[in-house]
């Protein structure tokens, strides 16, 4: 009996320790206030929108003009990507297919205005005043419309490869099944890395 | 064929005329595994980076262990008969990636099961058994679920009147074992 009862008592405590459990991923805590983000996923994704559409698209619009070409035809996720010439260096940029942004492939359709503000800087790449609306539409019934709702700029200073100096702002709507879920900002002075991300708007 | 056939009939009749026994109540506590009905909720961690990663909520589940009692009544030297009571809580934790914050809430389980136990022919200090039972499951804001367990292998060990006890289970209510004090009366 007195055994039973050890063994049943050391086998309770045992199993308590051994408790399962999960620890919630703790990366995305907010900083910076209630509706201002520093570091979200919210704020990684519209980055994604500046980096891998924006900026990916001005690449190829440099290539572009560099080659004298009006229509993305080379090896290039814009492929098929039009390109109009509105002015002195003022480009229309307009697209309409899949397009992988942050790792995901799905329908994105964008048109930008691009205009040159200063030419070829040393790491090659000019200056740029970009101003963009565009659509995703992603699975499960989401979907997102994007604006530059003040021009965004982009400087590249000539030391690293990209451009590192962005000011402006972004705006993004979220969609579910066609009823808004979120509208949100992108706001950008400076670094990229000091992008302010606020949602709820 | 024949003698056959009165074999199998005359130990079906053993079987079913077959006394109970002397103590036939018989009562166990038990604490074990992790309630397992619930895990299902348990979400990994996605990275993605679509709209659907960030905005939906995903779960992690936190169990303690199940503690168990039941009651039996022996109606045959081999099949007892009876119900078994479960209590857990598990705590669950949603978050969504856009929000970069998490909400907990924890919520208690009980479930209500009624079982037969078969005896398998051992020795008289080391019984074995298996067991099989099913009846629901509730959670208050969870609702009311099916939820069954099955003993494949138990066994008690001691007196016949008080006991220790320890199964291999499996079902939605616990996976993986138990173990457990007894008392027959």
């Amino acid at each position: 009996m007195k055994k039973i009862i050890i063994i049943f008592a050391a086998a309770v405590m045992a199993l308590c320790a051994c408790s399962k459990g999960y620890t919630p991923d703790s990366s995305y805590d907010v900083v910076g206030g209630k509706t201002s983000y520093k570091y979200s996923a919210g704020r990684t994704y519209m980055m994604c929108i500046v980096d891998d559409l924006m900026a990916c698209a001005l690449e190829d619009l440099e290539i572009a003009i560099k080659e004298g070409k009006t229509s993305v035809n080379w090896a290039s996720r814009f492929n098929g990507m039009e390109i109009t010439k509105e002015a002195d260096d003022k480009w229309q940029l307009t697209f309409s297919n899949p397009l992988t942004i942050g790792g995901s492939l799905y329908d994105t359709t964008f048109k930008m205005m691009a205009e040159r503000i200063v030419d070829q800087q040393n790491n090659g790449h000019a200056n740029w005043v970009v101003e963009i609306t565009g659509s995703r539409i992603e699975q499960k019934g989401y979907r997102c419309t994007f604006e530059s709702i003040d021009p965004i700029s982009f400087n590249a200073n000539g030391i690293s490869s990209g451009w590192n100096d962005l000011h402006g702002t972004l705006s993004m709507n979220v969609y579910e099944k066609d009823k808004i879920k979120d509208r949100c900002l992108l706001t950008m002075d400076g670094r990229p890395s000091d992008a302010t991300f606020m949602r709820g708007l | 064929m024949r003698k056959t056939l009165i074999i199998i009939a005359a130990l079906l009749l053993a079987a079913v005329t077959a006394k109970a026994q002397t103590n036939p109540h018989e009562i166990n506590f038990y604490i074990g595994g992790y309630n397992s009905q619930f895990l299902e909720y348990k979400t990994d961690q996605n990275t993605a980076m679509d709209l659907y990663s960030l905005y939906e909520p995903m779960y992690n589940v936190t169990t303690g262990p199940v503690l168990t009692v039941d009651y039996n009544y022996s109606v045959l030297k081999w099949l007892s008969v009876g119900a078994q009571l479960h209590y857990s809580q598990i705590t669950v934790n949603s978050y969504t990636r856009i929000e970069g914050s998490s909400n907990t809430a924890k919520r208690n389980i009980f479930c209500f099961l009624p079982e037969a136990k078969l005896r398998i022919p051992s020795p008289a200090h080391f019984r074995m058994y298996g067991r099989l039972a099913a009846g629901i499951s509730y959670t208050p804001s969870l609702g009311v679920r099916f939820a069954y367990d099955i003993v494949p292998f138990g066994i008690e060990w001691g007196g016949q009147r008080v006991y220790g006890t320890a199964e291999v289970v499996y079902g939605n209510v616990i996976k993986g074992g138990r173990i457990g004090m007894g008392f027959r009366f």
